[in-house]
């Protein structure tokens, strides 16, 4: 900290003091008079000044943004607020049940009086929480609520407290842990197995609908008075640790982190591997060797987590059969003897396998190793041997095709990449195959949860160890699996096609997305299932119309769409949404384009009505809709759209992904359009910290561009020039042609306007020589250049010219379009034809009302009211003069900022006109 | 030294006062946010603004005679405060680093995020050193409102002014800030 820097404060601060006191037009004759006696110290104040509205927008020193810090620090040393008698939702604190390195769990009463009785309620520590994490639980907390079992305790309900305190509710748990009432009950070897079977049912369940339980441990396992298992926190190590964007890492799989118990982790988690079932397969595997032998596996007699964690890893269990001792047996109503003959052979091979340091040796999945539990106590021989990931492989694919079903969905869904999709689309899928599933219900219901885990820890087994899978991997063993499987139920297998192929849309690989979607058709146009066969030729339309030149071969597709589809009463939403979305996009191309709007609306509506709007096609029906609405010069709506399509995409889960970087980039470069240049400054800061976040080597070259573009409207002429002065160079040094080109005619417009007419005519050239961008564009730089020169007559002519070949007045490519006539109006006043300016300006406004720009709110609105002012000035209609100079101003002070050369220009107009 | 007299000396100017005056705040809002953990729950929530008047209290009755009025005290309290934030932050950053025994944190993919916390923070808190050799009113606002967590209304009382003039000062020192953080980047 200089003294210069306190100097510098020094003097701006009672400046700062004087300026605030006083307000309005009191303020402007202040500042003119400080400009007038110090230019430069005036300059700095106002600057300073105009940061306001950023600082707001940034949040700089919003209190929201101290207190969390604040409480992080308090709760580090102090545990927080909870207190008996505190409110948190709709629940009241009663007792503390229980303190851990995590958080507190406390009994809880419902205090809104709607229902009656009792929850834990779960109050994770803020300091083991991100801020992000904290965000995540009111979103997540409903997802995970859908986790039911009558041995999982239910998560009800999460929510934030009003002082930032997360919490989660929970079934309250009446119960003693699981190893101390087997001990308090002196049970059998035999009743500790069959009570450890109901923890494996409810794992497996939980594994079914992809989630980990990652922290599985006797605290957490709970058995009631009336021996009932209750598995506490599945899924909640997952809401305390996640991390945006590792959505696809944060369920079956993920690399090893976040807490965890040493003396339960499995090795991949000490050593921070790919975490999968298996991690919870090691657990169970300690666990159960814990109810046998009443010791640990391998750390004994080892102190502290470090020597728990080594052992873990590097020491071999011993075998169940050799641990026994006196005591251990007298717990277990037998002698050490029978224990020793009991455990000795099928059973500690079971625990053994249960244990493997690799993943992979590991059981494949819960229920196979609960399998083999059965088998022993039926004294059937066991499963449990050393088998290659292959033999697996085949022994799945002899198990029912039906089980089958649900773990392709699964590994399908597993496509998108996210989680919370994939979750979604089970239960759609599920919904779809009610008919189905009532047939089959009673028995294959549990088998299919059963085939799926072991399907999922199958294909992931099949990709070589030590490397985390990817989907593309996973989603070409499913395809050979349907493939194989598609002859005995077509109608199956063309579902399954369809759903692969929208992952591989997700993967971008467009090329097996369409062979799928044509394998699909062709198998669901044999088996007659129309629904299918629909689905699949409006996907085939979809995919062709991503190529604007294909259009018209798009269009036969959907045609077929709706033969196929005639006798469909109703015509389902997935066949008519993505159909829609095709005829939208055909026409947009093919015209009439204010048809497309048409389509793109029922689309939406339809998929509204379907109740799908947190799905990739709902998002990518919005994204077309922006682009529609864009290209029928409807900005204001297509404003409204990507703001729709953002929250979408934040639904499905997918907050930071290259979508979510397309829609803000959208949002940015619409409120460009629409003139709000301040409010597209910051949304451009958003589009580029997610542009880093996502890749942090590369920003997108057209959030650059569009980044320029604001900084040339927001900043004044000479150091926009700067500034594309070091774009040019920069684009050079780089390559890229286009990027050099964009750069050119910028650097030129901006020397133009900067009064810099030589400078701007060599950097036209440069850009003549450079390519161009386009027909016209070197003529609207020389009637800038023509400007500059003062020879304003000569640019009008180039503008209206320019607006003929663009089919004045009803042009198509709407956002340049508009700010031509703007320029033209310009000309016209420099030349002193207040008429034509007047009109000029007058076609200026109402084009940018019809593109829904708001006359308080736009910068280009406001720069046409000030033209139109002058205009009217110029024809003496002082009374028009003067009030649309006040519009210009409002328009102006909210679009550019008060700091704007612009807006400065409106006032100096104001006064012109009061000394009149 | 009784508190109300480093409160004087420290208003003097006194760098060794100031000093001492910090070190006393610091450690007793640690002790009492260690007493809060240690589970002397006694029905009463712990937010910002009520350790800090704990602490006023605990040391108001701790001395004997003249006790500095309270808008001074908490001025200088919520100062210790912003000490203790940034602490915290250096330290967890630290921890994230090292890592912890009990419950391990094995990624640390937070400690970039933190590392631009801690720094805004410590820049933050110098160019509040820096307005307050300016202007020592606006940096106890700052102190008082961000990390104290005293809203407008309670510091108009304290400092017995309109909530107006809490609020155009808020934005003066807001503006100040941002501008002299801008020049020293």
């Amino acid at each position: 900290m200089g003294d210069a820097a306190s100097d510098d404060l020094a003097l701006l601060a009672p400046l700062l003091e004087a300026a605030l006191t006083v307000t309005g037009e009191k303020r402007e004759q202040w500042l003119a008079a400080l400009r007038q006696a110090q230019p430069d110290v005036a300059r700095r104040l106002e600057a300073l000044m105009a940061d306001e509205a950023s600082l707001d927008a940034a949040r700089f020193l919003v209190r929201t943004s101290a207190p969390q810090l604040v409480r992080e620090a308090v709760s580090n040393t102090a545990a927080l607020s909870a207190a008996a008698g505190r409110r948190m939702g709709a629940y009241t604190l009663e007792r503390e049940l229980g303190e851990g390195g995590m958080g507190s769990v406390w009994l809880a009463r419902r205090s809104d009086g709607r229902f009656e009785g009792v929850a834990a309620l779960k109050l994770p520590h803020l300091s083991r929480l991100s801020t992000e994490g904290a965000r995540r639980f009111a979103r997540e907390g409903n997802a995970l609520a859908r986790l039911t079992h009558p041995n999982i305790a239910r998560l009800t309900d999460a929510g934030v407290a009003d002082d930032g305190q997360p919490f989660l509710v929970l079934e309250y748990v009446d119960g003693d842990r699981i190893d101390h009432w087997c001990d308090a009950r002196k049970l059998s070897a035999e009743q500790r197995l069959e009570l450890f079977q109901q923890v494996l049912a409810a794992v497996a369940h939980a594994h079914a609908s992809l989630l980990v339980h990652r922290d599985l441990k006797p605290s957490n396992i709970l058995v009631t008075s009336n021996g009932a298992v209750k598995l506490l926190d599945f899924g909640i190590v997952k809401l305390l640790e996640a991390e945006p964007g590792d959505e696809a890492h944060t369920e079956l799989t993920g690399v090893g982190g976040g807490p965890l118990t040493p003396e339960y982790a499995a090795p991949e988690q000490v050593s921070g591997g790919t975490i999968t079932t298996a991690t919870d397969v090691y657990a169970l595997g300690v666990l159960l060797y814990r109810l046998l032998a009443g010791q640990h596996p391998t750390a004994n007699n080892v102190r502290g987590a470090m020597e728990v964690m080594q052992a873990v890893v590097d020491t071999a269990p011993r075998r169940l059969s050799t641990v026994i001792t006196r005591e251990a047996a007298q717990q277990r109503s037998a002698p050490v003897e029978r224990l020793q003959r009991l455990y000795a052979g099928d059973l500690e091979v079971i625990v053994a396998k249960a244990l493997e340091k690799e993943p992979a040796q590991r059981y494949a999945s819960v229920t196979a190793f609960s399998e083999d539990i059965a088998r022993f106590l039926r004294h059937v021989p066991v499963h449990a041997r050393p088998a290659s990931a292959g033999y697996r492989f085949q022994k799945f694919l002899r198990r029912n095709r039906v089980a089958a079903s649900a773990a392709l969905i699964m590994v399908a869904s597993l496509g998108a990449a996210t989680a919370v999709t994939a979750r979604q689309s089970v239960v759609a899928r599920q919904e779809r195959d009610e008919a189905r599933r009532q047939r089959d219900r009673a028995v294959q219901e549990e088998r299919r949860a059963t085939a799926a885990n072991g399907f999922l820890q199958t294909l992931m087994q099949a990709v070589p160890t030590g490397e985390p899978f990817t989907p593309a991997t996973l989603l070409l063993k499913a395809r050979t699996l349907i493939e194989a499987d598609y002859a005995t139920d077509p109608r199956f297998a063309a579902r399954m096609l369809l759903d692969l192929a929208a992952s591989y849309e997700a993967l971008d690989d467009a090329t097996a997305e369409r062979t799928l979607l044509d394998r699909a058709r062709s198998i669901a146009s044999a088996s007659g299932d129309a629904e299918s066969e629909g689905r699949a030729l409006c996907a085939l339309s979809l995919w062709t119309s991503r190529d604007p030149d294909s259009a018209a071969v798009a269009r036969p597709f959907v045609v077929d769409a709706v033969a196929a589809t005639r006798n469909l009463r109703p015509v389902p939403a997935s066949v008519e949404v993505p159909c829609l979305m095709a005829r939208a996009r055909i026409v947009g191309e093919l015209g009439p384009a204010d048809s497309a709007v048409v389509y793109g609306e029922q689309a939406l509506a339809v998929a509204i009505a379907s109740g799908d709007t947190s799905s990739a096609t709902f998002a990518s029906l919005l994204a077309d809709l922006t682009d529609t609405y864009h290209n029928n010069n409807r900005i204001r709506d297509a404003y409204n759209a990507a703001r729709r399509w953002e929250a979408a995409l934040e639904r499905a889960g997918r907050g930071s992904s290259v979508p979510m970087l397309r829609a803000r980039q959208r949002v940015a470069s619409d409120l460009r359009d629409l003139g709000e240049m301040q409010s597209a400054d910051s949304a451009l800061q958003g589009v580029l910290l997610l542009a880093k976040r996502i890749d942090s080597t590369s920003v997108p070259p057209y959030v650059t561009v569009l980044a320029g573009e604001v900084a040339r409207q927001l900043l004044g002429a000479d150091s926009a020039a700067r500034l594309f002065q070091a774009a040019v160079v920069n684009a050079r040094k780089s390559g890229d042609d286009f990027r050099t080109r964009w750069a050119l005619a910028n650097l030129a417009n901006s020397q133009a306007d900067a009064g810099q007419p030589a400078a701007a005519q060599r950097t036209r050239d440069e850009f003549e020589k450079a390519g161009g961008l386009g027909p016209g564009s070197v003529a609207m730089i020389d009637a800038r250049i023509d400007d500059a020169r003062g020879q304003p007559a000569r640019a009008l002519t180039v503008y209206l010219k320019s607006l003929a070949e663009r089919d004045f007045p009803f042009g198509r490519n709407a956002p340049p379009y508009h700010r031509i006539v703007y320029r033209a109006a310009r000309a016209a006043l420099a030349a002193g034809d207040g008429a034509a300016a007047d009109t000029l300006a007058g076609h200026a406004i109402r084009l940018e009302e019809q593109m829904g720009h708001l006359p308080t709110r736009s910068a280009d609105i406001g720069l046409s009211f000030l033209v139109q002012g002058r205009a009217r000035a110029l024809l003496r209609d002082t009374t028009n003069a003067r009030l649309l100079a006040v519009k210009a101003r409002q328009a102006l002070h909210a679009g550019f900022g008060t700091a704007h050369p612009a807006t400065r220009d409106v006032i100096a107009f104001q006064q012109q006109l009061v000394a009149h | 030294m009784s508190i109300s007299l480093l409160v004087d000396q420290a208003a003097t100017g006194d760098p060794a006062a100031a000093g001492a005056l910090f070190a006393a705040l610091y450690h007793e809002l640690r002790v009492i946010a260690e007493k809060h953990l240690r589970g002397q729950r006694d029905g009463v929530s712990l937010g910002t603004t009520s350790l800090l008047h704990e602490a006023y209290l605990n040391m108001r009755d701790r001395e004997a005679g003249q006790f500095p009025d309270r808008a001074r005290f908490l001025a200088y309290a919520s100062r210790a405060m912003r000490g203790l934030v940034i602490d915290y932050v250096r330290n967890r950053q630290a921890k994230k680093r090292g890592g912890e025994f009990q419950l391990i944190t094995m990624d640390d993919g937070q400690v970039s995020g933190d590392q631009s916390e801690v720094q805004s923070l410590e820049s933050l808190s110098e160019a509040l050193d820096v307005l307050s050799s300016v202007d020592a009113l606006l940096a106890e606002l700052v102190d008082l409102h961000f990390f104290g967590g005293f809203s407008f209304t309670e510091i108009a009382n304290l400092r017995n002014v309109s909530e107006r003039t809490v609020q155009r000062d808020w934005r003066k020192a807001r503006l100040l800030l941002h501008h002299h953080l801008q020049q020293d980047s």
